[in-house]
């Protein structure tokens, strides 16, 4: 209560302080309706974030509704473009950059389509081996909220709008087969399968269905079958038929018909949808050919660390033949499901007692580690954002399927990645920054929120992690990943790779397993440029540790630096260099003045 | 929103300015006060400032003479005079509280000292000095784990420390005489223990001695030269100084103490009589109850959890009798692990699990994580405990679990364990308490038994919502963890208002099976020598209940257990009747709130 008056006294006497101009209420407005039209218009964001009020929708892609988001954009394009940034206060001034720079790359994609019904927010290839409307359903399933009979039946609703989502998704690949806009075929082959589970007739074997089989106790008895049959009948009666009906459509319909080239070059108008795509993931300036040179050059690097740690464990053989043996010894593998995920949990608690050395101030909200499902098959292990008013953990999803495939040396990179000093950390820091427009406290960029995980693996050396040289291993095989990245995703959307070719790529150069090096290969040319921003963002934050500590010498404090790196939100990687110098001299200057910090 | 968001904030402007001319500033000589007195602590007990991390007192140990007893003794009067000239109608809320606590303890603090005449003893200047929950060699090697070894200049002041040891022990053994010419002596029971303890400190190699740590393994910022110069330091000063000095002492007890010792047990039995014992459990409880109400407030607490029990028991399919559960449960081997590893692993797969409940729990949480670490072999049987962060930011809490015997150690106390002494239990209170830099640091960094011990104890409770204890046996091992803080209620009391012998409150401890006979000796022990001490778990446990019963009645549906659990928290740690006043003032400012807004608006406020 205290706190709260306190609170609101600074937000009333504000206006009364001279110097820096205020914070400014107009473009705070437009910030607030702009996030709420985000979440009209896609209302499974507010799910994610947690936010009441759209969870019995899911968002509308006809035509109409994606010629209506590309024009808004270029709206609101135009109205931040009225605001004088020489007028704004320093974060009023970031927050408009971000929007702007955000929309116009967005503008930049949505003209490429011209007047088909694509956008940079409404993909022209809405299923790929790398995910679907299936897929993404789960995650809103599991993001959503069940306590009350009305949060079930907000959940009938949604389900009720699926087949409308599917029909539109089937339009536009429809649209995309009119126009070349389509996926290359070699990718698409095991899409139809996917859609096995949810197009069989028995409808309780997804997670659609496992809302109905537990109610919590504030669901009363007498409505709990009611809602259970009513989950049935939509089940069996919409969504089911729907996804058959995707599942027919794509084998007899879209893939026949599907390209045959990988390159997205080869797209309409393809060698500007990829630089598009690349300044889109990167957030920086680079061109395609400087990232496939960089990514040359950590390649090599990181493969004789390799070298240097497989030697450290006497082992004799081939670079090959130790990646047999670590992928088959058994000891490098559990046998239970709950054995891999207890181990996970004592990482992550070893990691928790050490961000006190590393942060000055770190977020409230924790996480939790759960077990992903088992019809999840061999998905990525994943992390759940809490909701945005901290009322639900964040999530940690760890893969205990198929353990056979799951070898224990990756783990110690894979947690610091996805939750603390990773995604959690940097994400929920992000979301109680609540003095920031909500659009900064739920965006991002791959290239900041993956190089931010990536550059929390490497942290990991600082927290007494990868002492076993197994581990130690799993962290540059991962890093090493990352950079066959850069390589061979310009290679194939630039320069001609083969499939094949980026396949071997990066099983001699990672040490990737085939399957595993297979389903890479096909994400980056589902998604083209996306799978850059980690390797680019890890080095860039990396880079500014290097010139802070340089620049400041024994001033430097690490723990404030990451609060630097992380206090504003994701930013563009541009952006952030820029903050980090201001912090830097800003720094310098706090130093000259003795007892203050 | 934007609708929302704009009548909000208009409505806290509103309120802000509507509540300034009736809510005042921090009072500037209050906090003089209040920072003062911290001041003065951390002079009277620098042990006090290097627990919390507070730099330049690192050197000294404190000033255990009658001469400075009776200087503590004399100040107690005056701060409470001071403390009296503020009137508590000008204050702020929270200074008034801050007021109100400080005064409270020192008002306690002054009965205890007129219970002891002139002789130069209060609550901080113990007349029993030693025994086996406290002492030097209890106090001190905790000082040293607390201390922050660096660079030179800390071992510098470490050895300096080292070097004070004789001339407190010899204090401590002054105050002991006392003791023994006025009658304020300890149980016979309370003192075996202690030459044993004592002879850890007195013999062998100055390397076994608890003492010799920090010499082992210098940081790196310590170079090779300062490293030879402060390890033949230390050597010299534990051969020729603390070592015989602990000798001394160690003689003293075996010959002239022990044998002086009484041989009944009730505190009643002291020279000032019942009244001690009553003032005790006034300081322990933070209540006023009496011994009476306590005692049958236990025996009414066991039977339920007894009751309880047999229920729990019956859904395991167990067919023999109380006695036969318990031995199978602490016998079969599927109850215990067999490799530290496997134990520790299994804590982090709790705290894990636990972490990830605790937003439908609390409104705010602290910031700071915590650790789960082993502890160290040489501590044997020491029971789980945990050990705060530092008080700036810098140091992670730590869950410290014993892996060692693990024959001794079944897995179905886990849960209960971890709960309450990691999340929701003491690392999330204390962490919490840290973070309300607005409070002054005597209620951030203070404690009571029965606010502390009581939160965690009711945390165990939250772990059914939190699912926990879906293994009967875990729900079990719950349940022997409440019966243990049942069982305090009725033997406490018995041995020291109503006569109870020791074999008597042993067999009463075992038959309701709140523990093994072992555990029961070592735990009645415990209430013999620590009078009142094991009250505070259950009866701030019940308190704490009590108030959630009573604001969950009178908010009905604008109940929210979040913040509920915010407001018994965000003022620190305090006395169970203040905690009291405070929820009931908070039950009145949620039933004046508004109903609340969309859940967007809530983050941020308390």
């Amino acid at each position: 209560m205290r706190a709260a008056l306190a609170l609101a006294a600074l937000a009333c006497s504000t206006p009364l302080l001279a110097g820096a101009p205020a914070r400014d209420a107009s473009l705070h407005a437009l910030f607030e309706r702009e996030f709420r039209y985000g979440l009209n218009e896609v209302p499974e964001r507010a799910t994610f974030l947690g936010i009441e009020g759209f969870d019995d929708r899911l968002s509308d892609r006809s035509p109409e509704s994606v010629a209506r988001r590309k024009a808004h954009t270029l709206a609101v394009i135009a109205e931040l473009q009225r605001f004088d940034p020489r007028k704004l206060s320093t974060q009023d001034r970031i927050s408009r950059d971000v929007m702007l720079a955000n929309l116009r790359l967005d503008a930049e994609e949505d003209a490429i389509y011209g007047d088909l019904p694509f956008s940079s927010g409404h993909s022209w290839s809405p299923v790929s081996s790398t995910g679907g409307p299936h897929s993404f359903l789960v995650a809103v399933v599991k993001a959503t909220r069940f306590r009350t009979t009305r949060d079930y039946d907000n959940y009938l609703a949604r389900l009720a709008a699926v087949p409308r989502a599917i029909d539109q998704a089937i339009a536009a690949m429809r649209a995309g087969m009119a126009s070349g806009w389509m996926p290359p075929a070699e990718a698409m082959a095991r899409t139809p399968a996917m859609f096995d589970l949810f197009a069989a007739d028995d409808v309780k074997a997804t997670p659609l269905w496992r809302p109905f089989e537990q109610f919590p106790r504030e669901v009363p008895e007498a409505d709990r079958a009611r809602l259970a049959q009513a989950g049935e009948r939509a089940l069996a009666g919409q969504v089911h038929p729907a996804f058959a009906r995707l599942q027919r459509f794509l084998v007899s319909e879209y893939l026949p018909v599907a390209r045959k080239s990988l390159g997205a070059s080869t797209l309409p108008d393809g060698a500007k949808y990829y630089a598009v795509r690349v300044r889109k993931m990167t957030t920086t300036e680079m061109t395609a050919e400087e990232i496939h040179r960089l990514g040359l050059a950590e390649v090599a690097r990181i493969r004789a660390e390799m070298g240097a740690v497989i030697a450290s464990t006497g082992h004799k053989g081939s670079f090959a033949e130790f990646v047999q043996f670590v992928n088959s010894d058994p000891r490098f593998f559990f046998s239970k499901p709950e054995e891999r995920l207890a181990a996970y949990r004592d990482i992550a608690k070893r990691a928790d007692a050490e961000l006190p050395k590393l942060f000055a101030e770190l977020p409230r909200t924790p996480y939790g580690i759960r077990a992903m499902e088992a019809y999840e098959g061999d998905n990525a292990d994943n992390y759940s954002r809490p909701a945005i008013d901290g009322s639900r953990a964040g999530f940690f999803n760890a893969n205990v399927n198929n353990l056979k495939d799951r070898p224990s040396y990756e783990m110690e990179a894979v947690l610091l990645h996805e939750t603390v000093p990773g995604h959690h950390l940097q994400i929920a820091r992000q979301q109680e920054l609540s003095g920031l427009p909500l659009f900064r406290r739920s965006g991002g960029y791959v290239a900041y929120s993956e190089g931010w995980g990536l550059y929390a693996e490497s942290l990991g050396y600082e927290m007494g992690f990868y002492k076993d040289p197994y581990m130690r291993f799993g962290a540059l095989w991962a890093e090493a990943m990352r950079a066959c990245r850069l390589v061979i995703d310009t290679g194939i959307h630039t320069k001609g790779w083969g499939r094949e070719q980026s396949i071997r790529y990066m099983m001699d150069n990672a040490g990737l397993k085939l399957g595993f090096a297979t389903a890479e290969i096909d994400r980056y040319i589902n998604t083209p440029a996306q799978a850059l921003g980690y390797k680019i963002g890890e080095l860039r934050i990396k880079a500014m540790r290097a010139k802070a500590r340089a620049a400041l010498g024994e001033r430097f404090d690490v723990r404030r630096f990451h609060n630097a790196v992380l206090d504003d939100g994701p930013l563009p990687l541009t952006v952030l260099e820029s903050r980090i110098d201001e912090w830097i001299r800003e720094q310098g200057r706090a130093a000259a003045r003795p007892g203050r910090r | 929103m934007r609708r929302l968001a704009g009548v909000l904030l208009a409505t806290a402007c509103l309120l802000a300015g509507a509540a300034r001319p009736a809510e005042p500033p921090p009072n500037k000589a209050l906090h003089a006060i209040f920072d003062r007195e911290l001041r003065n602590a951390y002079e009277e007990s620098p042990e006090i400032a290097t627990y919390l991390g507070e730099e330049g007192f690192d050197h000294r140990l404190g000033d255990a003479s009658a001469q400075a007893a009776q200087r503590r003794r004399a100040r107690v009067a005056r701060i409470i005079a001071e403390l009296e000239r503020f009137d508590p109608e000008k204050l702020s809320e929270q200074d008034r509280i801050s007021r109100e606590v400080m005064l409270a303890d020192l008002r306690i603090a002054r009965q205890r000292q007129e219970l002891y005449g002139k002789l130069p003893f209060g609550p901080r200047d113990k007349w029993m000095r030693v025994s086996s929950m406290e002492g030097p060699h209890l106090l001190l090697p905790f000082v040293v784990k607390a201390t922050r070894f660096r660079r030179a200049a800390d071992y510098d002041n470490y050895l300096q420390r080292l070097d004070a040891i004789p001339r407190r022990l010899e204090q401590e053994v002054a105050a002991m005489r006392t003791g023994m010419q006025s009658g304020w002596m300890p149980p016979r029971e309370a003192m075996l223990r202690v030459p044993e303890m004592l002879a850890a400190f007195a013999e062998g190699g100055v390397a076994d001695t608890p003492f010799w740590p920090p010499f082992a393994e210098f940081p790196k910022e310590v170079g090779e030269r300062d490293r030879r110069r402060l390890e033949a330091a230390g050597r010299k000063v534990l051969a020729e100084k603390v070592q015989p000095a602990f000798a001394r002492l160690k003689r003293f007890v075996e010959e002239e103490y022990l044998p002086a010792a009484r041989s009944d047990l009730a505190a009643s039995a002291l020279p000032a009589g019942r009244v001690y014992y009553d003032l005790l459990i006034r300081e322990q409880t933070t209540t006023d109850l009496g011994a009476q109400e306590i005692h049958a407030l236990g025996l009414a607490e066991v039977s339920r959890i007894r009751a309880e029990m047999d229920r729990v028991i019956a859904t395991t399919g167990f067919k023999g009798t109380f006695a036969e559960f318990l031995k199978h449960i602490n016998t079969d081997p599927r109850f215990f692990f067999t490799r530290p590893e496997d134990r520790l692993r299994a804590y982090r797969d709790i705290a894990k699990r636990a972490d990830a409940e605790l937003p439908r729990f609390f409104a705010e949480l602290p910031r700071m994580p915590y650790g789960v670490r082993p502890m160290d072999e040489h501590q044997g049987d020491n029971s789980d405990h945990y050990s705060g962060p530092a008080l700036d930011g810098s140091r992670a809490g730590f869950f410290f679990a014993n892996v060692n015997k693990l024959q001794n150690r079944p897995s179905y106390e886990m849960e209960t364990t971890l709960l309450h002494e990691a999340v929701p239990g003491h690392h999330l209170q204390i962490a919490r308490a840290m973070e309300l830099k607005d409070l002054p640091v005597f209620r951030r960094a203070g404690g009571y038994t029965a606010y502390v011990e009581g939160w965690a104890l009711y945390a165990e409770t939250l772990g059914f919502d939190m699912g926990f204890f879906k293994d009967p046996y875990q729900h079990f091992g719950r349940l022997q963890a409440e019966m243990l803080r049942a069982v305090r209620l009725v033997i406490d009391t018995g041995l020291h208002a109503q006569g109870w012998s020791r074999t008597r409150s042993i067999a009463y401890f075992v038959d309701n099976g709140a523990g093994n006979p072992d555990y029961a000796a070592a735990e009645v022990d415990r209430y013999i020598v620590l009078p009142a001490q094991a009250l505070g778990y259950k009866l701030g446990e019940m308190r704490i209940k009590a108030l959630r019963e009573k604001a969950r009645a009178a908010l009905g549906p604008r109940f929210d257990l979040r913040r509920f659990h915010n407001a018994v928290l965000d003022d620190g740690a305090l006395p169970l009747t203040v905690l009291e006043a405070r929820i009931d003032r908070w039950i009145a400012s949620q039933q004046s709130a508004a109903p609340r807004a969309a859940t967007l608006t809530v983050g941020g406020h308390r």
